[in-house]
């Protein structure tokens, strides 16, 4: 898990050097490769957190999280998405709008 | 009246010079606009062609994305009234006048409706029709014969309304929304051919699709959506 988390780790320090990645987005990952780094260093921790909070095993403890922290990811992403369209159709209107304007304007003033 | 034909086509070459022509040669007293939505066959360069006034999309938005634009189009305009009109000829532009008269009665939204004289044929995709329609009945209190109808004419205030909102699809839960907001609508008996050329979308699996999105939206989603 320690190997797993570092390499995930460099990935994504390598994806933002090559800016394919908006450094706003990358923090998301960053955080959850110190999560799985913590806990894969101090499996102590997630021991204790899970029995405190009454979790059978740990692993359920630790499936559990991830998958909370992955629907909630998925869930702003599709939030994300439908912004990005919104703005895409309106770009694309107003752009295909602005152009016929321009062609009708061009033709008026090829006849005169 | 200042009345506006938006004309969505997204691969209509087959199709948009028969419908644009006949709209031109016979009814020029109104204006008319093509929406090419991206197409990726020679619609466009038929426009070109026979001089039609079109507006052509730099990529594909979906037929939503078309007709908004029309709507966008018609309120930079100020036109009166707009209708949508289908590309493929499935509507009949003899239909444009009385569904203005009602517009000129004070109606909101009218729709060219193929089942106020004639009963619906009892098929699984009028059975969907008719699921919409009490639908919209037990949300809205109205009824509307033909939900489903692509025919739809549009006041002014509509006008606005749909250029600049967003998530206003042309489609029946659009109309349930805006009735819920105050719209007065209207039916006018239309009759519709059948595609002459092309394929229609509708698939099977669309159109259950389409009909789990349309009641889940009318039923559901309505009650949590801000209207102006």
């Amino acid at each position: 898990m320690i190997i797993v988390s570092v390499i995930v780790m460099v990935f994504v320090f390598r994806k933002i050097r090559k800016s394919h990645f908006v450094i706003e987005d990358s923090f998301y990952w960053i955080l959850l490769c110190v999560l799985l780094l913590v806990f894969s260093i101090f499996p102590k921790i997630c021991y204790s957190l899970s029995d405190f909070l009454g979790f059978e095993a740990p692993s359920n403890f630790i499936f559990l999280v991830i998958i909370f922290l992955l629907l909630a990811k998925v869930f702003f992403l599709s939030v994300k998405i439908s912004k990005l369209q919104t703005k895409l159709d309106n770009l694309v209107q107003r752009y295909a709008i602005d152009s016929h304007e321009n062609v009708r304007k061009g033709k008026k003033n090829a006849v005169n | 009246m200042k009345t506006l034909i938006i004309i969505p086509a997204y691969n209509e070459g087959e199709n948009i010079e028969r419908v644009v022509d006949k709209l031109i040669n016979e009814y020029p007293q109104y204006d008319y606009v093509i929406i090419n939505d991206g197409s990726k066959d020679n619609t466009e360069e038929i426009c070109i062609k026979n001089g039609y006034n079109y507006i052509s999309h730099p990529v594909n938005l979906g037929l939503a994305g078309a007709v908004q634009t029309g709507m966008k189009y018609a309120l930079k305009n100020s036109y009166d009234a707009a209708i949508q009109f289908d590309g493929d000829g499935q509507h009949n532009p003899e239909y444009i006048a009385p569904m203005l008269e009602k517009i000129k009665q004070g109606n909101n939204i009218v729709i060219g409706s193929r089942f106020i004289e004639d009963k619906k044929p009892s098929s699984l995709r009028m059975f969907g029709n008719n699921l919409i329609e009490a639908a919209i009945l037990l949300t809205t209190g109205k009824k509307i014969n033909d939900t489903t109808s692509g025919m739809r004419m549009f006041d002014k205030k509509m006008i606005e309304i749909l250029a600049t909102a967003t998530d206003l699809g042309p489609e029946p839960d659009t109309v349930a929304l805006l009735i819920r907001k105050g719209a007065k609508v209207s039916e006018v008996q239309a009759y519709m051919n059948d595609r002459v050329a092309g394929e229609s979308y509708l698939t099977l699996t669309r159109s259950v699709a389409y009909m789990a999105r349309m009641m889940i939206s009318i039923l559901v989603l309505q009650w949590f959506r801000k209207g102006k």
